[in-house]
Parts: structure tokens; C-alpha cells; sequence
């Protein structure tokens, strides 16, 4: 009987993480971020998510698949110069993902978040 | 005249002479000849004659002028960026929303009048508490996945 090896095929996909903290501010706080592709690369996606940083760190590096459905929020709308809104009802260690198929098309992108200060 | 003949005559003493030596000679008993060694040390010094170094005739010059290919103007796409300018969003105004302005009419064939909303963005300046770009972040290519597995046997 020989012995069985799993293998895991390689995703065709590449992220971006960064991890940041909220605390002592006034919820719901925003998000914005943009980005921008090369021109004339209608197969280039990025897509983005927002994740408590203990689902991140549990399910990242078994499952990374099932970070695609469950992020916090939902994009609201994207404006023409690519920048999109969300706003956060709650505040603790998060994780931003952005995911794409070719990092080589993304020229940038930003993420910056803020709110009203707790007065 | 006299004295010719007083040479003559001395001459002929003389072989006279050398024949009675010679009579003598051969009647001694030989003896073995001497072995002469003749060692001779000579010092030779030398002195080096001058060295003349000729340089030959430079060679003549022969200048080969290649053309240079023209340059290449590589004209970038206009609008298209250098880098992105993340610098025009690290700033404290955000957008919050949108805000409907106004409704594009369309007369439709039925009679009605189709309206499409105008939208535009608001921003407003909240406090900012971090901005991060892909130079912050951590990235991770090629990330594995485990819904595609199998075994091989």
C-alpha cells in the first residue's frame, strides 16, 4: 500500500494584508480606499475585505477561501475616481485584504480610516 | 765587395758550426722528453655594451566612425500615471456618501418619462487615524488553498 501525500493546488491569486486597531472612538468610524489598475486590463480584479483579526489569523492560513464571503461590511458604492466607503459598527483589531489575480496590474492603492473623535 | 764577402764567409762558419752540433747531437743516448702543464688564468671582464632600444614607427591611426543608432523617444500614454498618487488621499476628507442632485428625464416610446438619478460624492473632513498603502502591507503571493485538494497515490 503506498503511502498518500496531500497536496493543496496553488491559487492563481495574491494578497495584501495589513493589520490596524480601533479603540476609544466614536463608532461607527470609515473606511475609504482606492485603487487603480493599469489601463486596457479589463481581467485584473481587486477585490477588498475587512476582518476581525482572530477569524483573520484562524482561518487565513487554513482556509483562505472562505474569507472571500464573510467580511465585515459591504462596499457601498464606487465613485468614479475608484474609491470606495464603509462604515465599521464596531471597534477592535482588524485585518484589511485586498486580493488580486496580478499584482503587476495594480499601479496602487490606499486605505485609510477615521471617524468622529470621542469628545 | 769586402764586405760581401766577409758574410759569405761568416755564413759559412756558421753551417759549419751547425753541422758539428747536429754530429754531436746524434751521438747522446736519448732521453725521455719533459711533460710541460701550462695553467694559465685569464680574467675577462666584460663591459656591456651600450643597449639601444629603436621604437618602432607608431602605427598610423585609422579612425572607424560607426553611426550611432538615433535615440528612441518612448512616448508614455497620456493619462496614464507614473506611480499613483497616494498623496492626494492622505488627507482627512472622506467620502460618506452620495447625494442624489438632480434626475436625467428620458421620454420613453410609450409616453412616460423614464428618470435616472444624478449622483454626487460628499466628502467631509473627519479625524484621520491611519492611512496605509501596499508599501505597509504585508503581501503574500500565491496564497495555497485548500478547497482544490487530492491525494496522490
Amino acid at each position: 500500500m503506498p503511502l498518500s501525500f496531500p497536496t493543496y493546488q496553488r491559487s492563481l491569486r495574491d494578497d495584501w494584508f495589513a493589520r490596524f486597531q480601533i479603540s476609544g472612538v466614536k463608532i461607527p468610524f470609515a473606511i475609504n480606499w482606492g485603487y487603480m489598475i493599469k489601463p486596457n486590463k479589463p481581467d485584473t480584479y481587486l477585490t477588498y475585505g475587512l476582518w476581525k483579526d482572530d477569524y483573520f489569523k484562524n482561518t487565513y492560513y487554513n482556509s483562505p477561501n472562505l474569507l472571500d464571503g464573510r467580511s465585515l461590511g459591504n462596499d457601498s458604492y464606487v465613485s468614479a475616481e475608484g474609491i470606495h466607503l464603509q462604515f465599521v459598527g464596531q471597534e477592535g483589531n482588524f485585518v484589511v485584504l485586498l486580493r488580486t489575480n496580478n499584482p503587476d496590474d495594480i499601479l496602487g492603492w490606499w486605505f485609510k480610516y477615521g471617524g468622529e473623535p470621542v469628545k | 765587395m769586402k764586405k760581401l764577402t766577409l758574410i759569405t764567409i761568416s755564413i759559412i762558419s756558421l753551417a759549419v758550426l751547425a753541422a758539428s752540433f747536429m754530429a754531436c747531437a746524434a751521438n747522446v743516448p736519448s732521453s725521455p722528453q719533459p711533460t710541460v702543464t701550462v695553467k694559465a688564468t685569464e680574467t675577462v671582464t666584460a663591459t656591456p655594451a651600450p643597449i639601444t632600444v629603436t621604437a618602432p614607427a607608431p602605427a598610423p591611426v585609422t579612425v572607424t566612425v560607426t553611426p550611432t543608432p538615433s535615440p528612441t523617444i518612448t512616448i508614455s500614454p497620456t493619462g496614464v500615471p507614473e506611480a499613483y498618487p497616494v498623496e492626494k488621499y492622505n488627507n482627512p476628507s472622506f467620502l460618506v456618501g452620495q447625494d442624489i442632485i438632480g434626475y436625467n428625464k428620458t421620454p420613453q416610446s410609450d409616453g412616460t418619462i423614464k428618470q435616472t438619478p444624478i449622483y454626487q460624492d460628499v466628502f467631509l473632513n473627519l479625524g484621520k487615524w491611519g492611512f496605509l498603502t501596499k508599501k505597509d502591507a504585508t503581501f503574500v503571493p500565491h496564497i495555497p488553498t485548500i478547497s482544490a485538494r487530492r491525494l496522490v497515490r
